[in-house]
C-alpha cells in the first residue's frame, strides 16, 4: 500500500509499504493493506513502517492524524516526523530530564493547555530515546 | 575645495560602504531564495490540514471545541513578527505602525490588549511608546527552526485556551515580492474553518476528504481536536517565513539602491578628485612655466 508522511518541512516519506503501525490516541493501530477507510487522531510516539525487502523504519511521529483512504492508501500528516537515524538519543535524554523535571514543578492544572505543551516536550523525548535505541 | 587626502579618504570609505552593501544584498538573495522554498515546502501540509478542518467542522457546534468556539472579544493578544537586525528598509516600521495602530484603535473597545514581539526591532518599538508588551521572542527569524515557531504557536494556543484571551491576532510582512511587502494583520484565534486561506493546488493526487463509510479514531470531534492546535501552529509557521522573506526582499532592494548609490556617489567624487588634481598639476605647470620665463629674461 502507498503511505505518505507529510510534515510542514515537506513530504518525509512517500513510497510502498507492507504495513503501518501508528500511534493513535487511543493506543497504537495497526494497519495492513486492504484497511478500512479510517481517521484516527495521533499523539506523540513511535510507528512503525514496514517495507517488503527492506529493514523496518522507526519513526518519532508527532500529533497529527493517520487517514486510511482506502484499502492501499495512506496517508499521515504530523508536526514532526524524525527516522531513528536522525535522533540524537543523548540530547534526548538530557532534554527528558529537563522536561520531566518542568512538568514535576508544574503547577498547572492537569489537562490545561500549558499542562499538556510540558507532558508532550516529556513524551517527545522519551520517544526520541525509544526510537534512536531501536535500531534494525 | 577639500584636499586631496581627504577626498581619497573619502572614496576609500565610499567604496568599502559599497561592497558591504553588496555583500549583504547578495546574502538576503540567498535567503530570500531559501526562505521561499521553505514556504513552498509547508504548501501540501497546509493544504491537507485546511481541506480536512473544513471537511470535520461543517455541522459541528462550535462551542464544545476550544479552538473554534467564538467568545466576546474582551481580552486581545497580538503577536507581532519583526525582525532582529535593521537595513531592512520601511520593512520593520511598516509593521510596527500597523500594529500599533490597530492598538490606539481598538483601546476603548477592549478591555485588556497585550502585544508578545518577535525580534529586537518591535521590541524597541513598543517599549518606547510604553505599549503592553508581554513576551518577547528574540534571534527567531535569522535562524527559523519549525520547533521554534510550532514553541510559539503552542505558547498561543495556551494562553487562548486557558482564557487569558478572547482573541488572538497576528501582524507580519506577507511576502509579494522583493520590492513589495504588505503587512497584514491576521485573526488566528478562535479558527474561522472558512476563511482558513492558503495559496495552492487542491486537487491532489489522492483524496483528502474522508468518505462516508470513515470510521473515526476515536470520534470525529477528536479528530478534528487534534487537527486545530496544528493548523495555529503552522499559521504561525508561515507568517514567520513569510517574515523571513519579507525581510529579505526588503534588505535586498534597500541594498540594492544603497549599492546604486555608493556608485552614483563614487563617480561624482571621483570627478571632484580628478579636478582636484588637475587644477595643483595646472597651478604647478604655470608655476614652473613662470619660473622659466623668469629665468629667460
Amino acid at each position: 500500500m502507498q503511505v505518505t508522511i507529510v510534515t510542514p518541512v515537506g513530504v518525509k516519506f512517500a513510497g510502498e509499504a507492507a504495513s503501518i503501525v501508528a500511534p493513535s490516541v487511543s493506543g497504537d493501530v495497526g494497519i495492513l493493506p486492504g484497511h478500512q477507510p479510517m481517521l484516527a487522531a495521533l499523539r506523540t510516539g513511535p510507528a512503525l513502517v514496514t517495507i517488503a525487502g527492506q529493514e523496518p523504519l522507526h519513526l518519532v511521529i508527532d500529533a497529527g492524524y493517520m487517514h486510511v483512504i482506502s484499502g492501499d492508501h495512506v496517508s499521515i500528516v504530523t508536526e514532526l516526523c524524525e527516522s531513528w537515524k536522525e535522533v540524537d538519543v543523548a540530547r534526548a535524554t538530557s532534554e527528558l530530564t529537563e522536561a520531566t523535571q518542568v512538568l514535576q514543578q508544574a503547577r498547572e492544572e492537569i489537562d490545561s493547555a500549558t499542562w499538556k505543551a510540558k507532558k508532550r516536550a516529556v513524551d517527545l523525548a522519551s520517544t526520541r530515546i525509544a526510537v534512536g535505541n531501536a535500531k534494525p | 575645495m577639500p584636499s586631496l587626502k581627504a577626498i581619497r579618504r573619502r572614496i576609500g570609505s565610499v567604496k568599502s560602504t559599497g561592497k558591504i552593501t553588496r555583500a549583504m544584498k547578495l546574502v538576503a538573495t540567498a535567503k530570500l531564495r531559501r526562505a521561499q522554498e521553505r514556504l513552498v515546502q509547508t504548501r501540501p501540509y497546509a493544504v491537507r490540514l485546511r481541506e480536512m478542518i473544513r471537511e470535520l467542522s461543517g455541522g459541528v457546534d462550535r462551542d464544545a471545541h476550544a479552538l473554534l468556539a467564538r467568545r466576546t472579544p474582551k481580552r486581545t493578544l497580538m503577536l507581532v513578527l519583526t525582525s532582529d537586525r535593521g537595513l531592512a528598509g520601511a520593512y520593520n516600521a511598516n509593521v510596527n505602525k500597523a500594529a500599533w495602530n490597530w492598538v490606539q484603535q481598538n483601546r476603548d473597545v477592549r478591555e485588556h490588549i497585550e502585544l508578545r514581539i518577535v525580534g529586537k526591532k518591535g521590541r524597541d518599538f513598543f517599549k518606547s511608546r510604553n505599549a503592553n508588551v508581554g513576551h518577547i521572542y528574540t534571534d527567531v527569524l535569522q535562524n527559523l527552526t519549525l520547533e521554534r515557531a510550532t514553541g510559539i504557536g503552542r505558547d498561543l494556543v495556551a494562553a487562548y485556551v486557558d482564557g487569558d484571551f478572547d482573541e488572538v491576532f497576528i501582524a507580519y510582512n506577507d511576502f509579494k515580492s522583493a520590492m513589495v511587502q504588505k503587512v497584514m494583520l491576521d485573526k488566528v484565534l478562535p479558527i474561522e474553518p472558512a476563511e482558513i486561506d492558503i495559496e495552492g493546488e487542491t486537487a491532489q493526487d489522492q483524496p483528502i476528504r474522508p468518505s462516508a463509510d470513515t470510521i473515526f479514531e476515536p470520534t470525529k470531534a477528536a479528530v478534528l481536536d487534534a487537527v486545530l492546535p496544528m493548523a495555529i501552529n503552522v499559521h504561525v509557521y508561515r507568517a514567520l517565513l513569510e517574515s523571513v522573506a519579507s525581510e529579505m526582499g526588503a534588505r535586498m532592494t534597500a541594498m540594492d539602491a544603497a549599492t546604486k548609490n555608493a556608485g552614483e556617489l563614487l563617480a561624482r567624487i571621483t570627478l571632484q578628485y580628478n579636478r582636484a588634481r588637475q587644477s595643483i598639476i595646472t597651478t604647478e605647470l604655470m608655476e614652473i612655466t613662470s619660473g622659466a620665463e623668469s629665468l629667460k629674461g
